[in-house]
């Protein structure tokens, strides 16, 4: 792996806020279908969110089943550490 | 249903280990005000609600209920890692060890076991609704609770956003509650179960 | 207070995105508010205390010897709101956070962001 790669910690900081975000806004649009303005942030936040979670497992593995990339690996990726409530974990 | 997602909502990393708090924290997993609870309230809910939104609600706080579970485990479980028989004795940690060493079991902070008895699903959109805003606000005031007994930042800050989300799903909860209302006939929105009567008699006077 | 469609100023323009559903009446019968003066000048000259959202209290109400203490429309924001019902006020998209403050504040809603200032613990 290249010295290049973006920092964990900031990435999984930036997969954090912007989930977050998305998070919100999902409850509130269930609510308030219609709401042009919070469409709007929720297409926003989608995109950084794909992306931010591609990039991490392109450097790091996998968060979720979606980004696991099979062929890239000669092993089953998913089960690596750390997981999520272990330290170092998110 | 189901994907699953290897990250915390909001992340936990307690670096000191005490089984005092975690007893009391652990009330949030298995209590009758818990995140378990809620999420199998809202869960168990949202299949006879009528309305669309509603019926998103309760699916997606119901899922993000789980996710809090998560966090509350993820907490209970790095303030009791590496315990020594001496420190769960003095924090009476010992009594839970006994029984489940240091794994996870969704208990109440009185060591009563979780039960469905914990929640109701009424059937009824009114009813529900109101059980769900007041599950929120039994959270809410548990959460508060457990900010008086904690000062140590690592523990306060995952349990204040906690917090925060209750205030939230009420909001929400109350917003769905309105939608059930504007469904309905003002004059009485008790005339009738939209989730279960068919026909309403119009000769029924009271 | 008129139910949340009522809330969403180009609802009938966006062909509201759903049903008609039936209003909210904002108003009840008329009758009912000076029914409401009448029990509130009983009350007072019995001497019980008063409850209403004007924050006027018993006994200014009694030396002014005026009705300034009458449950009026305007003094209760939910006036004309069917009974026997409970009502929480319908949000609107406004004052969002920046996405890293409202992880750290547990909404990206600046209106739904309230604080534990109790005793004990950090807040």
């Amino acid at each position: 792996m290249s010295d290049n790669r973006p920092c964990r910690k900031d990435l999984m900081n930036k997969i954090n806020a912007v989930s977050f975000a998305v998070d919100d806004v999902k409850l509130f649009l269930d609510t308030h279908p219609c709401d042009e303005e919070a469409l709007e942030y929720f297409n926003e936040f989608q995109q950084l969110r794909r992306s931010a979670l591609k990039e991490y497992a392109r450097y790091y593995g996998p968060l979720t089943i979606d980004t696991v990339d099979a062929d890239e690996c000669d092993r089953w990726n998913w089960i690596n550490e750390p997981w999520p409530w272990q330290e170092g974990g998110c | 249903m189901w994907n699953y997602e290897k990250r915390l909502q909001y992340p936990v990393k307690i670096k000191q280990t005490n089984p005092q708090i975690a007893q009391v924290i652990i009330t949030q997993f298995g209590g009758p005000d818990g995140e378990l609870a809620a999420s199998m309230r809202y869960l168990a809910q949202r299949y006879t609600m009528p309305y669309k939104e509603v019926t998103g609600i309760l699916t997606d706080i119901g899922t993000e209920e789980l996710a809090h579970m998560e966090m509350i485990c993820a907490i209970v479980h790095q303030l009791t890692r590496d315990l020594t028989p001496d420190e769960m004795i003095a924090s009476g940690f010992d009594k839970y060890y006994v029984d489940h060493t240091l794994a996870l079991w969704p208990q109440a902070a009185s060591g009563a076991p979780w039960t469905a008895a914990y929640f109701q699903s009424k059937g009824d959109p009114i009813t529900d609704l109101h059980e769900d805003m007041a599950a929120e606000q039994k959270a809410r005031t548990t959460y508060e609770n457990i900010l008086r007994l904690v000062s140590e930042p690592d523990v306060v800050e995952p349990i204040r956003f906690l917090r925060k989300r209750e205030i939230v799903h009420y909001q929400r909860f109350g917003e769905s509650l309105r939608i059930v209302q504007d469904r309905l006939d003002s004059k009485n929105f008790y005339a009738f179960n939209p989730e279960f009567d068919r026909n309403t008699s119009k000769k029924c006077c009271n | 207070m008129p139910n949340y469609r009522y809330n969403m100023p180009d609802y009938e323009r966006r062909n509201n995105c759903g049903n008609h559903p039936h209003a909210v009446p904002r108003r009840q019968h008329p009758q009912e508010y000076s029914t409401a003066r009448e029990s509130c000048a009983s009350v007072l000259n019995s001497h019980e205390p008063v409850r209403n959202s004007c924050e006027v209290p018993h006994r200014e109400c009694r030396d002014a010897g005026e009705m300034s203490c009458a449950v009026s429309e305007s003094c209760d924001a939910l006036a004309g709101m069917p009974l026997a019902m409970a009502y929480v006020p319908w949000q609107m998209w406004r004052k969002i956070y920046e996405a890293e403050k409202a992880l750290c504040q547990g909404t990206i809603f600046e209106e739904l962001d309230k604080p534990f200032r109790g005793t004990g613990g950090v807040c």
